[in-house]
């Protein structure tokens, strides 16, 4: 009797879970849009820088406030190296600073590796985003940003995932400069801080939403905030690799 | 009890026979041991790091690559004399104007360990009146080993896609790029170590740029090559072991911050070692130590819109031999040593040589496991002079764990012995007048004389451990330059004529407190600070002691949960400082172009820094990698009114080790 009431109290918090998610997805995608459209329309010049972020982490708090009450917070499962997790993710940059006045929003696509480490998760990735300038006097170029980093997984009810973690890496700008005769290449380093949740959709398929955060130490430090989503992929790694890493 | 003294005995013997493996777990009273460990886990990702370790020691640099040292308030910046030794030889891959610890090729890999001395006290047939750091390699392992190290760093600060927009700003490249090779053959009775060390550190910090640009000729960043390789020969008898040692290094485009210039000049620096060191054993208590060292150092000219060349080639001949007697309970040495330097420059001179001898003993006893007495007394010689060294250290056991040391040193320096600028010019090398510095000295030149005294109490308990240390120092006859240094807002270069005032006298005061707790084998502290200023003077002697932060606090965490991996984070505060040759400059701005400028400042605000590092082995140690940010807080940092600031840098380092027996 008492399992039994136990199993149902679980099947509840899984569909609140699941619903918590859905909804904060649809809601953050609708709330990107309208921002883009209120900036493509001009009538919203000014957006609070991290807003989108910030609206984000409420989400993911308001998440794991009520995994938390439930009791049912928990680390990485797996060994570390025992398994992989390949993800792609599509990002659309939400927020609006100096660099807007030079470049439209940006958007791209990350392609990541991820591996238990210890006391958390390992993510190597690279990001691609190709940038559009405003005017003819400002070069358009292709953003790459390769990096690696750590997180932590926190396991939510309902099977969902919250991943917290940043990464240190590598930028490199391919300035597209037909008309100036000059460089072609920069390159800096860069810090990038993320959220993201994620939920089954098929086997040990994942859909992904998250935010995250790349703040890229130019001179003119270039601070961008990304909504991602996206799907990942988890298997057991092969032995060479666990042995490499070890 | 008997086993405590047992153990203590031991520890004191090994220590007399220098045993590698041993050599952190019996240093000896008055010194510092890094254990490999300790130094691999550390951020030292070359051996230049080192010193940024040694809490006693406060360094300064224009440049990022060449450091000065003032050294447990043994000297300011002025009057340094450090030693560096590898393995018993004395190197000094440098000319007479900086210290290039870095250009010696030998990877942190193979360091078992780092020995450094902050006291004075007579070592390896040297009386380390002014800091010694002594570096101790692994023995070869049987069979063939191979280390290859890549380092490549990356300072932030680039322009970046708003190169071509109205907040375009200079360029920061990278800032180091390195490759070391060291291969290690060691069949039965004899081992070799050959590596090469292949480096460039490009000059980028926007305070320098102009004034490189103006001795350069070159509308890009100025970029120092570096090539050096050593080849390291032993052998290993039951009575005898010997290292044969050979090592070059040169450095090309070097931009030398040459003081009295005001500037950097580029420059190629060469650098040639020679030498074997050993001991020989006659039974269980007697041994003969031997050193014999050939070294040059040359200043060559690189092209330069300055037409500036230091015409200066520095040959030195250095021969030493210790006999030691080890007893229960006491070792006795004596020894003696000769050396000779020779300047070779197109400038005549009334002498081009200088010779000095020197004779020396020590004593290093232990009474029980409670009180241990050492002291050494050395006289170095010429024809014309002599001047004595003393040192003496009580070591005394009040109860368990915890002790009280006392240390007492005396030290007088010939004329010449520190082989500076200011001797070769009063001999007749006339770089200054060639071009057009002018300088002035007030008065004759001494011998100068340090009286130290350090008292310490200290705890060791299971997992915490406590240092406070009072020190004292008198430095008397101490030669100081001058210069009212004025802008040149042409290429922001500075000119000032140089005074040199060679007998000024001082007394300084320090204080030290050193904490390490290590609650687990997996996590440890270390929180350390110091206090140290110029107590009563000469108004020159306390202005140079304002040059050198008054305070300083480092704080230390290493975390290894497992063996393969590590992390490391180094916080270091150091409150200002003040250097008087730039007060007519202060809050100068030297505009470098229409939309850039810099500001010079006579003081140099306060700084906290934080380093961290991340270290990983794959391969079971086959690979290891490392990730090392400095400056992660990016505040600004500098070390020298004219020199750069060390703004967040990160460094990667890949190292590959293959072992085959």
């Amino acid at each position: 009797m008492h399992m039994l009431a136990q199993t149902g109290s679980v099947r509840k918090d899984l569909l609140c879970a699941r619903m918590l998610f859905w909804y904060s997805t649809a809601t953050a995608i609708n709330r990107a849009h309208a921002f883009m459209q209120a900036i493509d329309s001009g009538t919203e010049r000014s957006i609070p820088l991290k807003l989108s972020l910030l609206y984000l982490c409420i989400v993911f708090m308001t998440a794991l406030k009520s995994s938390s009450e439930a009791g049912i917070l928990s680390a990485e499962q797996s060994g570390p190296f025992e398994t992989l997790k390949v993800g792609v993710e599509y990002l659309s940059n939400t927020n609006r600073n100096l660099f807007h006045e030079f470049w439209d929003p940006v958007r791209g696509i990350d392609l990541s590796i991820a591996t238990p480490f210890y006391a958390g998760t390992m993510r190597t990735g690279i990001s691609l985003f190709p940038v559009t300038a405003k005017d003819v006097a400002t070069p358009d170029y292709y953003h790459i940003f390769v990096h690696a980093g750590w997180g932590k997984h926190l396991r939510l009810p309902a099977d969902l995932n919250l991943f917290g973690g940043f990464s240190i890496g590598y930028n490199t700008f391919i300035l597209g400069i037909e008309a100036i005769e000059g460089i072609r290449y920069e390159s800096e380093l860069g810090l990038m801080f993320s959220l993201r949740m994620s939920v089954p959709v098929y086997g040990n398929w994942r859909a992904v939403l998250g935010g995250s955060h790349l703040t890229v130490l130019t001179h003119e430090r270039i601070e961008l905030v990304f909504l991602t989503f996206g799907l990942n992929y988890s298997f057991d790694s092969p032995l060479w690799f666990r042995n490499f890493m070890q | 009890m008997r086993i405590v003294r047992t153990a203590y005995l031991v520890v004191f013997i090994l220590s007399f026979y220098g045993a590698e493996e041993s050599m952190c777990a019996s240093a000896p009273p008055g010194r510092r041991c890094i254990a490999a460990d300790e130094l691999q886990t550390s951020g030292v990702t070359r051996l230049g790091d080192i010193l940024q370790l040694l809490d006693e020691w406060t360094v300064q640099t224009t440049d990022g690559y060449s450091w000065h040292a003032s050294v447990n308030g043994l000297n300011s910046y002025a009057g340094e004399g450090w030693i560096i030794m590898v393995d018993g030889h004395q190197l000094a891959p440098s000319p007479m104007l900086f210290k290039d610890i870095s250009a010696i090729p030998l990877a942190v890999e193979v360091i078992d360990s780092v020995e450094v001395m902050n006291t004075p006290q007579l070592h390896g047939g040297y009386f380390a009146g002014k800091g010694l750091i002594h570096i101790h390699t692994s023995s070869p392992k049987r069979g063939m080993m191979l280390h290859v190290v890549g380092l490549v760093g990356d300072e932030t600060g680039d322009p970046g896609p708003y190169r071509y927009t109205d907040y375009q700003t200079p360029n920061v490249d990278r800032i180091g790029r390195e490759g070391l090779f060291t291969v290690d053959f060691h069949p039965e009775g004899t081992y070799a170590r050959i590596a090469v060390l292949a480096r460039d550190h490009t000059f980028t910090d926007i305070n320098m740029r102009h004034r490189i640009f103006g001795a350069l000729d070159e509308d890009k960043w100025a970029n120092m090559s570096q090539l050096s390789s050593s080849v390291a020969v032993g052998i290993d008898g039951a009575r005898h072991h010997g290292e044969l040692y050979l090592a070059h290094a040169m450095t090309s485009k070097y931009l030398l911050f040459f003081q009295p210039l005001g500037r950097e000049v580029p420059v190629t620096t060469v650098w040639s070692h020679a030498g074997a060191a050993g001991t020989v054993t006659a039974g269980e208590r007697h041994r003969v130590d031997y050193r014999v060292f050939y070294e040059s150092n040359e200043l060559r000219r690189y092209d330069n819109m300055l037409d500036f060349d230091f015409d200066w080639k520095m040959r030195s001949y250095t021969g030493n031999t210790e006999l030691a007697y080890l007893g229960r309970t006491a070792r006795l040495s004596v020894g003696a040593g000769f050396e000779r330097r020779e300047l070779d420059t197109g400038y005549r001179l009334t002498t081009d040589s200088y010779q000095v001898g020197s004779v020396y003993g020590s004593c290093d006893k232990s009474y029980g496991a409670r009180l241990r007495q050492s002291g050494g007394i050395m006289v170095r010689f010429t024809a014309k002079e002599a001047a004595l060294k003393a040192s003496l250290l009580h070591d005394v056991a009040i109860t368990r764990g915890s002790g009280v040391m006392a240390s007492l040193s005396f030290s007088r320096y010939l004329l010449g012995e520190g082989n500076d600028l200011w001797f070769w010019v009063g001999r007749g090398y006339g770089l200054l007048d060639t071009y057009g510095i002018d300088c002035t000295v007030h008065g004759a030149f001494q011998r100068s004389t340090n009286v130290t005294s350090d008292l310490s109490w200290s705890f060791d308990g299971d997992d915490f451990s406590v240092d406070i240390t009072g020190s004292y120092r008198y430095l008397g006859h101490v030669q100081l330059e001058r210069q009212d240094l004025l802008l040149n807002p042409r290429d922001c270069s500075f000119e000032g004529p140089v005074h040199v005032f060679p007998d000024e006298s001082g007394h300084t005061a320090m204080g030290t407190l050193a904490l390490r707790y290590h609650p687990s084998p997996v996590f440890s502290h270390r929180l350390f600070y110091s206090y140290q200023e110029a107590v009563a003077g000469s108004e020159r002697f306390r202005a140079a002691w304002e040059s050198v932060p008054h305070h300083a606090v480092h704080y230390s965490m290493s975390y290894r949960p497992v063996e393969d991996f590590s992390l490391w984070s180094y916080f270091r505060y150091s409150s200002s400082s003040y250097w008087k040759d730039y007060t007519e400059v202060d809050r100068t701005i030297c505009q470098l172009d229409d939309r850039t400028s810099t500001v010079y400042n006579a003081r140099i605000p306060s700084a906290y820094i934080l380093d961290v590092q991340v270290r990983k082995r794959f391969l079971d140690g086959t690979m290891v990698g490392s990730l090392l940010a400095r400056n992660l807080f990016n505040r600004e940092h500098r070390l020298h009114p004219a020199g750069a600031s060390f703004d967040l840098s990160f460094y990667v380092q890949l190292q590959v080790n293959l072992h085959t027996n």
